[in-house]
């Protein structure tokens, strides 16, 4: 059964954007991530521009993000005043991001950055979660439990502005999670992605942030930034698909349950090195693109360079 | 050469025109083709007598566009996005279907190189390129080609089937990324290898229903569109979480 999307202006298999939905929910659900860094590159592999795939992945993040922020909520697991300083950067960076993809987009070279964005990004990330996960395989493996120093001094203490946040028992420049945020939100508007698999790091190896109100922060500050890139897609380039997005978060809203009580049986360590694996198998394809030979190298834009 | 065969078409319509009206007619089974939510590609049906019993050709364009053609070059290792070539007056769609008389040893090409239209002799122009006429006309057909490759673009004509030397009839098919707008149906008839404007049909594509309401929104309300499209995600959202921590 097909349907046609409006914006998008291709007619799609409703169950593939379905089953979609539900396979990266059930990951999103397992590994606590959003799974925008999947989602949108898969949409663009099924024909959806990527304009229209940036714009309607970001309005489905903003389902799946206030799912989370409520939970997290609820356990009071969220740094408010260290979301809100996130917040303003990923403002000010999604804000920008949108109107640099409208610039690249007259260039003919957005899909270019949005490929070289995935390659980096995902090539690093997929690195680190894979060597820490081995790491910590084989330590459980040995069973030596080895705790590092409390408190490290490096430059990032040196900065100015610093601000006290109690929720994170950490008093640091507010300039540090003001970039981080920034960064995330120029992502966030570029890749179609809420940014966590970036943030998230950053905010435990970078900030020094606890490991208990990392995710319920990331989330908060996700939100308000897919929110943001969500509206000024819709108001100046006209690429959200409501019907996408919903087809979309139908499936995912049912599979991150799904994930959510497969990830509680399951060993943990383990199902991160998959996860890793899959963040460098799609890193691999992605580069493949953009080294193989094209069958075409030609392409078609509408409207011209005007 | 191509001005005086531009002439004697010319000649021939005018000359011609009142006379073949009354003998040659042509209709749509629809015209209009409504893009709905299920949408996925349709078929209309051309039929019309002609009680001369001649060959003929039947064209069907979309709406003009401006389209850019990119070229991919390998630059440090990877290919980017180098050369653009920008062509006015693209049809957004083409097809072409004719009477078995006119296949073959390029009857039908000259036809077309006559009228000006069939993809190889469209009007497109470049827009200022600096490149070479002859790299502009790789652009060129790259454009057909990638057009073919969508079915927006007949890549072979179809085929008109005359029934008793009168009744014909001629199936268009629309691939389900049929581009929205006014099209026309010109019917030509080909009177000693010469073809002559028989007649014309309007046909016209456009969105409908859930779809088109979506679209129209998007287009002429994009700010209150993007709070709708939030707050329909956040609901969803919220709704979502709620159901699953009663089950």
């Amino acid at each position: 059964m097909h349907v046609y999307l409006p914006i998008a202006e291709i007619s799609v298999n409703i169950f593939l954007l379905l089953g979609m939905g539900a396979g990266v929910g059930v990951l999103s659900g397992l590994f606590g991530v959003g799974g925008g860094f999947l989602m949108t590159p898969l949409l663009i592999f099924i024909g959806v521009p990527p304009a229209v795939a940036v714009g309607s992945e970001a309005n489905q993040l903003v389902a799946t993000s206030i799912t989370g922020v409520l939970a997290h909520w609820r356990r009071k697991s969220v740094d408010f005043k260290m979301g809100s300083v996130l917040l303003v950067g990923g403002v000010i960076g999604s804000t920008g991001g949108v109107f640099l993809f409208k610039a690249l987009q007259k260039l003919g070279q957005i899909d270019l950055v949005i490929s070289l964005c995935y390659v980096v990004f995902l090539g690093v990330i997929g690195l680190l979660m894979f060597s820490e996960s081995v790491r910590s395989i084989l330590k459980q493996k040995r069973g030596v439990a080895k705790r590092g120093k409390l408190h490290k001094h490096t430059w990032v203490h040196g900065l100015p502005f610093k601000m006290r946040f109690h929720k994170s028992r950490l008093y640091v420049s507010a300039l540090l999670p003001f970039f981080v945020g920034t960064l995330v939100g120029v992502l966030a508007a570029i890749m179609g992605v809420g940014g966590g698999f970036i943030m998230v790091p950053a905010m435990i190896y970078l900030i020094g942030m606890p490991t208990s109100v990392v995710a319920g922060t990331s989330l908060f500050q996700i939100l308000f930034v897919v929110a943001n890139v969500t509206f000024l897609q819709a108001w100046h380039n006209q690429t959200v698909d409501i019907l996408l997005a919903l087809l979309l978060l139908v499936g995912s809203v049912l599979g991150v349950q799904v994930g959510i009580r497969l990830g509680a049986k399951l060993p943990s360590e383990q199902f991160r090195v998959l996860l890793a694996m899959l963040v460098l198998l799609t890193c691999a394809k992605l580069a493949f693109d953009l080294i193989a030979t094209p069958g075409n190298p030609f392409s078609l834009a509408l409207g011209g360079g005007h | 050469m191509r001005f005086l065969k531009f002439t004697l078409v010319l000649i021939a319509v005018v000359t011609l025109s009142p006379a073949a009206k009354a003998q040659i007619a042509v209709d749509l089974s629809k015209h209009q083709i409504e893009i709905t939510s299920g949408f996925d590609g349709a078929e209309l049906l051309l039929f019309g007598y002609d009680t001369r019993g001649g060959e003929v050709v039947v064209i069907v364009r979309g709406p003009p566009e401006t389209i850019s053609v990119r070229e991919k070059e390998r630059t440090a290792g990877i290919w980017i996005n180098q050369n653009e070539v920008t062509f006015k007056n693209t049809p957004s769609f083409y097809f072409v279907a004719t009477t078995e008389g006119l296949r073959g040893d390029g009857t039908l090409e000259t036809i077309l190189e006559s009228l000006g239209i069939g993809p190889r002799y469209f009007g497109m122009t470049p827009v200022d390129s600096n490149l070479t006429p002859e790299r502009v006309n790789e652009f060129r057909e790259a454009l057909i080609t990638l057009r073919e490759r969508d079915q927006l673009y007949a890549k072979e004509p179809g085929h008109v089937l005359m029934r008793e030397d009168r009744l014909f009839r001629a199936q268009v098919p629309f691939p389900s990324s049929t581009p929205i707008g006014d099209y026309t149906v010109t019917l030509y008839e080909v009177i000693d290898g010469l073809p002559v404007l028989g007649a014309e049909v309007p046909l016209r594509v456009r969105k409908a229903g859930f779809g088109a309401f979506v679209y129209n929104t998007a287009h002429d309300h994009p700010a209150l569109y993007g709070i709708v499209a939030i707050l329909i995600a956040l609901v969803a959202g919220w709704f979502g979480g709620w159901a699953f921590r009663k089950s």
